[in-house]
């Protein structure tokens, strides 16, 4: 009788939905981020939830994990509706674990503090951190971590920092993990077995949903795809009826845009750029660049690959002169420019496209037409004996807003308003204006949407094509495939490898950004 | 002689150190829950002058005590309405309620002055000639740092003070949290100023806190926001001032006002040796919700 | 939702505040009468009532101006130093025939208005050396090392130790004047006694008060004396604590600390005041510096606080000193530092 009864339990819980949300709406100010969105998750299944950015697929899954209040909409979770007062305590006590692309870890807390930090009850004075260890040495034992429990997060590399956040909702009993872009920052080889730790763990029936907007990932491990766009749910569909081209053609509702055609690279590149064995130390001594040497020639694009956090940036911001270099040289068209300032180094002809284009590129709370000028803005026609000269600026901001297709509703709108692709379009107008011989770009095209991203990538080959030798650091890997001459790959402030792009091998290449020497 | 000198000054500085101590036991509350406590001289004042009120109109210390923590709890609940429910910068809330708590406790000490101008009863020394305020003083610090690093609540804490989107992920409210800090905080920095009224010098005047809130606030960033450190910092302080006034009577023969500029010196040294200490990574960001 | 709810109760808040202010100003303009003399009194501390002696001594004299004369008298608080001429300049505006000034301080603020309004009588009623050359001035100036030899005089003969303890805030001219009169004083009657003097740095803080007073009582002081501002229940404090006694400065401080209060050398403020009234009334208050000497300074009431004899003693001494029987001369102790 008892038996029966768990057998049957058994059999319905099978065909339960886990997560039933329905009409899901949500607006941030005036903008309607999810539009009665429809998201149904089952037990033991793994959910590609794909789409461009500003689709609206975190904000979903924040409301799934209450984060996020949504305006309408009823939410079910093992089939008990819990739309009122939705909030992570009740997510996580309900089996509901998130990873954000941005971790939540607190990085003064060691692991172990992390991991169990949620579970602890306000009542807990004096907490059993000797058990809790133990379960959790068990629990990375059934999944094959190898966490340092007692380590500051602070310290720990990217991959290692996502393990713990994926052991922390595992420890917090979550039954449905919710993947944010979780492979943005991971070495192909990191990305591999973390799709087979998500295996695992659907084995264990557990349910996954691998929020991405890179196609292939989705189709590599999802048992169905749920495609968002502009805040609308498009379709859900199984996996085996259907292909990259046509969930990309709902994603974007066009028809797959073609690579940018590859530029030819110049046949004898003369050399604009050279780096010449440049050291660079951090606050504790610690070579974060350790004696680099590298040359570009004009018309020539030198990708620079690896995972973030490798010396890439401190190379770039040396090469642009916010940074000193403790030993080595830098060279533009033959002239020593170490000890340069920034500015003459720009008038040398030196173009930056930054990283972060919020606390270098714009100033968010400018406008539109004053960003684009900043560089300039002292130099005629801009301005004469020192005081600007409001037309001549406006004449060129409106020029450069219809030149580079970049979306405001006036040129006398904060940068702050447009949306990140169009904030990036006025950091490349504002660093293309100069006519710049040499142009150093960080991550172009981080965080931007297809059709941005595209135009980006076309606007620098264009460049690249008219002479400008290009430094293209990027930890996408597709893009530097895409568009790079040569590749270097740099590992701990090393380049531990370059490659042709006739002679490139893909794995190795994996392989050296993961600091493999051998092979 | 000299023992009894030495004694007699480590008293001395621990009787000016007990009111930056419950300070900077409240500073750390407030701050290990990400908000910064700029209002902490204005909630001592005036829980210095319900100290007096309750005492004198109470007819007892306990009626004091009572009445300075209700003084905590509503100037608390004042400033985390304000600052946490609103929000509003931490840091000009904090000020303009320094600025109101003198203008409301001179109000208040005006219409009262006829009975609050007395000396009330001290307090009888409980062990060593330490005050009671003096032992609860340093036994809640001790408490604090344990309350901080080995509980599971204290964690919770300092997650909200660190990083407030990891603390909400984690299921934690942090409004709750941080009203109810500063709540806590508050109690104590009120406690402080009863320390330093009913406590020490058995009376009011206008504004009798004098910046002291703000030397426990140096005291908390020297003590890089760990209570044990906080409290050697508020030793050094209280024997700088200590130290002071035995300079005066050594007849080295130099101006006073040479020694009455030591303790303000040795503030500035201490506070500029501490450097660019690191505090909770949230600390002082206004949390909203979406 | 949450901050409309709070802009509209400080919004509401402000309303009502302003509402009352401008309620009570009206009442006040409406309660001025003209056939009374008006006397406005400026001072730069809060509340003279309770304040320190010298303050607290001036406003029980305005108040026999109020309950002997029925004049009505209008005082203005925490005036700040650079303000002093515009306010007095406002009362006189008003038609106050008296502007009293309560602190040798002030002596700018008075040069400055008294020559706009001839029609005003203009008063220092504290230390003045000087007056500006214009008729409608006068200064009650009490002799402030005289003072200090009465002081000095009580002390010494109270104190068993023989080591008498004296608290200043901030070494001003006025302060060291006096403070050299107490150890003169001291000296005259009890040639071995040890005057300590400490100064605090300011006169407010409770706390720096008390910790000095108690460091003057480990160095065996048991007879106190202060001038300091806010900061004197501080010095009180101390001298209870330490089971000491204390003289008060200018009023009876007897009832702020009945235990600890030895007694207080008081300033004649009704017969000052009173000299002040009726050469008003009769014309005669002409620019002229009255020197408030030893005939004006009086002792309180000793409540017991020393044996009938010793009392008797330091009575007949003083009273000597006002007949002129005994003379303190004048010597400066310019390095009052310490020991």
């Amino acid at each position: 009788m008892a038996g029966g009864t768990v057998r049957a339990a058994k059999a319905v819980m099978h065909n339960k939905h886990v997560v039933n949300m329905e009409a899901i709406t949500k607006t941030f100010g005036i903008v309607r981020a999810l539009d009665k969105v429809t998201f149904v998750l089952d037990a033991g299944e793994i959910r590609g939830l794909v789409g461009e950015n500003g689709a609206g697929k975190t904000t979903l899954m924040n409301i799934l994990y209450g984060m996020y209040q949504p305006d309408d909409g009823n939410i079910r979770v093992w089939n008990e509706d819990v739309s009122r007062n939705w909030s992570p305590r009740l997510a996580i006590a309900k089996g509901i674990g998130m990873i954000h692309q941005h971790f939540s870890l607190i990085s003064n807390h060691t692991v172990l503090e992390n991991i169990v930090m949620p579970t602890l009850k306000w009542g807990d004075i004096v907490p059993q951190w000797k058990r809790f260890a133990s379960q959790i040495e068990t629990l990375c034992g059934e999944y094959g971590f190898k966490v340092k429990l007692h380590e500051r997060s602070e310290v720990l590399s990217v991959g290692e920092r996502q393990q713990v956040e994926i052991l922390k909702a595992l420890y917090q009993g979550a039954r449905v993990l919710i993947m944010d872009e979780p492979t943005g920052v991971l070495t192909p080889q990191q990305a591999k077995s973390l799709f087979e730790l998500l295996l695992r763990a659907r084995e264990r029936g557990h349910s996954v949903v691998l929020v991405t907007h890179k196609l292939n990932e989705a189709m590599a491990i999802s048992d169905r795809i749920t495609v968002l766009r502009g805040g609308k749910h498009i379709a859900t569909v199984e996996k085996r009826s259907t292909n990259p081209q046509e969930i990309a053609k709902m994603m974007v509702d066009r028809e797959w845009i073609s690579p940018v055609m590859r530029n030819q690279p110049p046949a004898r590149p003369q050399f604009v750029m050279e780096v010449d064995g440049v050291t660079i130390e951090e606050k504790h001594r610690e070579p974060v660049v350790e004696n680099i040497s590298l040359s570009i020639g004009a018309g020539e694009i030198l990708g620079v690959a690896g995972v973030a956090g490798n010396g890439q940036m401190e190379l770039a911001e040396v090469i642009v002169g916010l940074k000193k270099p403790k030993s080595g040289r830098i060279f533009i068209g033959g002239k020593n420019v170490t000890r340069w300032s920034i500015r003459n180094r720009r008038r040398a002809g030196l173009g930056y496209i930054p990283e972060d284009r919020h606390t270098h590129g714009v100033i968010t709370e400018m406008t539109v037409g004053e960003n684009l000028v900043l560089d300039c803005v002292e130099n005629p026609p801009y301005s004469q004996w020192g005081i600007t000269r409001p037309w001549a600026i406006d004449k060129w901001a409106k020029e450069a807003v219809q030149s580079y297709g970049i979306k405001t509703p006036g040129i006398n709108v904060p940068v702050a308003n447009l949306s990140g692709g169009n904030q990036q379009k006025v950091v490349l107008a504002k660093a293309l204006s100069m006519n710049p011989k040499i142009l150093v770009a960080c991550q172009p095209t981080r965080g931007l949407d297809f059709s941005a991203t595209e135009y980006v990538r076309k606007k620098i080959v264009e460049c690249a094509e008219s002479g400008v030798a290009i430094c293209l650091i990027s930890s996408d890997l597709d893009e530097l495939l895409e568009l790079s001459h040569r590749i270097v790959v740099m590992f701990q402030g090393k380049i531990v490898g370059e490659f042709s792009r006739e002679g490139l091998n893909l794995d190795q290449l994996g392989l050296l950004m993961a600091g493999h020497r051998s092979g | 002689m000299i023992e009894s000198w030495w004694v007699d000054l480590l008293l001395a500085a621990l009787r000016a150190a007990t009111p930056l101590i419950f300070c900077a036991l409240g500073i750390l509350v407030a701050e290990r829950a990400g908000v910064l406590h700029i209002g902490v001289e204005g909630v001592m004042l005036a829980g210095a002058l319900a100290a007096i009120i309750g005492t004198v109109l109470g007819g007892n210390p306990w009626a004091g005590m009572l009445a300075t923590i209700a003084a905590g709890i509503i100037a608390g609940i004042i400033l985390a309405f304000i600052s946490v429910s609103l929000p509003t910068n931490q840091v000009v809330i904090g000020i303009a309620f320094n600025l109101v708590s003198l203008g409301v406790t001179s109000f208040l000490f005006r219409l009262l002055a006829k009975q609050l101008q007395v000396l009330v009863p001290a307090i009888p020394p409980l062990l060593f000639g330490l005050s009671p305020f003096a032992l609860a003083a340093i036994v809640l610090i001790v408490v604090m740092w344990w309350f901080l690093f080995w509980t599971g609540p204290g964690l919770k804490l300092r997650s909200v003070g660190e990083n407030t989107h990891a603390a909400h992920a984690s299921g934690i409210n942090v409004v709750y949290v941080r009203f109810a800090a500063l709540i806590i905080a508050s109690v104590l920095a009120a406690l402080g100023g009863a320390a330093l009224t009913m406590g020490w010098v058995r009376s009011f005047t206008d504004n009798v806190t004098l910046g002291r809130g703000f030397i426990a606030l140096a005291a908390v960033y020297f003590g890089r926001w760990n209570p044990l450190l906080a409290l050697s910092a508020c030793l050094i302080f209280g024997a700088g001032e200590a130290l002071a006034f035995r300079g005066q009577g050594t007849g080295a023969g130099l101006n006073p006002h040479y020694y009455l500029m030591l303790p303000y010196i040795l503030t500035l040294l201490v506070v500029g040796l501490a450097g660019m200490a690191r505090g909770p990574g949230d600390a002082g960001k206004p949390y909203l919700r979406r | 939702m949450l901050r409309k709810w709070f802009v509209s109760i400080v919004v509401f808040l402000v309303m009502t505040m302003l509402g009352l202010a401008l309620v009570g100003f009206d009442g006040k303009q409406l309660e001025a009468a003209p056939s009374k003399v008006r006397v406005g009194a400026i001072y730069s501390i809060a509340n003279p009532e309770r304040a320190g002696g010298w303050d607290r001594a001036q406003f029980a004299g305005l108040q026999i101006l109020t309950k002997e004369y029925g004049w009505e008298v209008s005082i203005a608080e925490s005036v700040p130093f650079p303000k002093l001429a515009e306010i007095a300049s406002g009362y006189a505006d008003k038609g106050f025939e008296i502007v009293v000034f309560t602190s040798s301080g002030h002596y700018d603020g008075l040069a400055e208005a008294a020559p706009k309004y001839p029609k005003t009588n203009f008063l220092m009623m504290s230390v003045a050396s000087k007056l500006p050359e214009v008729p409608n001035v006068a200064a009650f100036s009490p002799d402030m090392y005289i003072y200090g030899a009465l002081v000095g005089i009580t002390a010494a003969k109270a104190s068993k130790s023989g080591v008498i303890g004296v608290v200043g805030g901030v070494p001003i001219p006025a302060l060291k004047l006096m403070f050299s009169g107490i150890i003169e004083g001291a000296r005259s009657v009890r040639p071995k006694v040890d005057v300590i003097v400490s100064w605090v740095g300011d006169w407010v803080d409770l706390a720096k008060h008390r910790e000095v007073t108690l460091l003057q009582a480990r160095k065996g002081a048991d007879v106190f004396f202060t001038v300091t501002g806010p900061g004197t229940m501080g010095v009180y404090e101390a001298v209870e604590s330490a089971k000491g006694l204390v003289i008060g400065y200018a009023a009876d401080w007897h009832s702020d600390a009945p235990k600890a209060v030895l007694t207080s050398v008081l300033v004649d403020v009704r017969k000052m005041y009173k000299e002040m009234a009726d050469a008003f009334l009769a014309k005669t208050l002409h620019r002229k510096i009255t020197k408030i000497d030893a005939s004006y300074f009086k002792l309180a009431d000793f409540r017991g606080k020393v044996s009938a004899g010793v009392e008797k003693d330091i009575q007949d001494t003083i009273n000597k000193i006002q007949r002129g029987e005994i003379t303190i001369p004048v010597k400066m102790h310019p390095d009052i530092v310490g020991k």
